[in-house]
């Protein structure tokens, strides 16, 4: 199975979970994802979904000067962006639970 | 590429996006942090900048990607091209040499637009044709080079109407080097088309035909045909001889033809003597060939039924 075509499922709410750890901008978000584990995550892809998450009212974002590079876009979590974490989390929590014991039975 | 660069491709190709504004607002920034990184290519780091653009369209969602897949946006994909070439130097010397070219595309345009003009009133083809059509063409050519001057501060009316002139410029050009081909073909299938010539092949052509009887006397009169009954003509004008038209115009299958100038020398060059009809021949064609004997042979009597010998040949 291509794992690129379940993280489209579930790239908002690992979005979501870096930035819930920490405020990030764009390219430290994908750097972190992958250093998460998630190699395949499209640069593309997570720069799509930051600016629709910010588009929905779920995050916020601040410029911070930088003095060795460009001025850089952090994004972090408004209390809309948290609500969607947990409600998402949650869905994926029991989504994966459900499909952990389906495995299980089959084995 | 520069993130610059790559980042008006990414434009480029998102083009037609309705949130386009909203969705790249800090992509300079995104992607300078990512050049800033490493010292590779933005191109094999993030992949050809129309594939970035439909993935980032596909995150953000609005557009499903099968439509944006499907959707030819040549404009972008122009844009997209041409920022890509202009990192090659070949390209960027031809592309700045292009403006250069400008003015000259005017007068052509001109031109080409007045030639469909005339061509509309009946009056076209590769050249004009008269005063008017030159009157015109000087007209169009002044028009269109006065336009170009003045487009670029352009209005989207102006735009519209230089992109239709330019348009129907292109296909009156290629509509005009067919014309311009194919008349070339004609002239050569014309050229190449034989001609029904009568030919020997121990001789280098034949323009004239001198006919002689069993017994060597030259004939004269002699009506002759190919077999499909059509008259066999040569053309003594290509060897720089001229039919005798004196008599009216001749007969041109009735040999030999009376030539000006055989007359003049009644021996041609091999020393055969030259029978032409002293007298105009009666108007239209006889059915049969009518010989006239030669004089040598006719003075002496024939008193036997044995045919008479060839005194013509015997000199």
């Amino acid at each position: 199975m291509d794992s690129s075509q379940l993280l489209k499922g579930v790239l908002d709410l690992a979005v979501l979970a870096v930035l819930k750890e920490r405020d990030g901008y764009g390219y430290d978000v994908v750097r972190r994802l992958r250093e998460a584990g998630l190699d395949g995550v499209g640069d593309a892809s997570v720069y799509g979904t930051l600016r629709r998450l910010f588009k929905a009212g779920a995050l916020t974002s601040y410029v911070v000067a930088s003095d060795e590079g460009p001025h850089r876009k952090y994004y972090g979590l408004n209390d809309v962006g948290r609500g969607m974490y947990a409600s998402s989390a949650r869905t994926w929590a029991e989504f994966s639970a459900t499909m952990a014991s389906l495995l299980k039975e089959a084995e | 590429m520069t993130p610059d660069q790559y980042a008006q491709a990414v434009r480029a190709a998102l083009a037609d996006h309705p949130e386009r504004d909203e969705l790249l607002e800090d992509l300079d920034e995104h992607l300078a942090e990512i050049a800033a990184e490493t010292d590779q290519p933005l191109e094999s780091r993030l992949g050809p900048p129309e594939a970035y653009a439909e993935e980032l369209a596909a995150a953000y969602g609005e557009r499903p990607q099968r439509v944006r897949r499907r959707r030819v946006d040549p404009r972008g994909w122009a844009v997209g091209a041409h920022t890509r070439l202009m990192a090659q130097a070949p390209y960027r010397s031809f592309a700045g040499f292009l403006p250069e070219l400008r003015p000259g595309w005017w007068v052509l345009r001109g031109y080409l637009l007045a030639m469909v003009l005339l061509m509309v009133t009946d009056n076209g083809g590769l050249v004009p044709g008269d005063v008017v059509g030159w009157v015109v063409v000087a007209v169009a050519v002044w028009a269109s080079v006065w336009f170009g001057r003045r487009s670029g501060r352009g209005r989207r009316a102006g735009r519209v109407v230089e992109i239709t002139a330019n348009a129907l410029a292109v296909i009156a050009l290629m509509a005009g080097l067919d014309l311009a081909a194919s008349a070339g073909d004609r002239t050569q299938v014309a050229v190449a088309r034989p001609e029904v010539w009568v030919r020997n092949a121990s001789s280098d052509g034949v323009y004239n035909i001198k006919p002689y009887a069993k017994d060597g006397t030259p004939l004269t009169d002699v009506y002759l045909y190919d077999q499909d009954g059509n008259p066999l003509i040569t053309h003594p004008e290509r060897y720089g001889h001229t039919v005798d038209r004196s008599c009216g115009e001749p007969i041109l299958n009735r040999y030999p033809l009376p030539l000006i100038d055989e007359r003049a020398v009644p021996r041609d060059h091999r020393g055969m003597p030259s029978p032409a009809p002293s007298v105009c021949p009666a108007p239209g064609p006889a059915a049969t060939p009518a010989a006239t004997p030669d004089p040598a042979v006719t003075v002496r009597p024939v008193p036997s039924d044995t045919p008479a010998p060839s005194p013509a040949r015997s000199r």
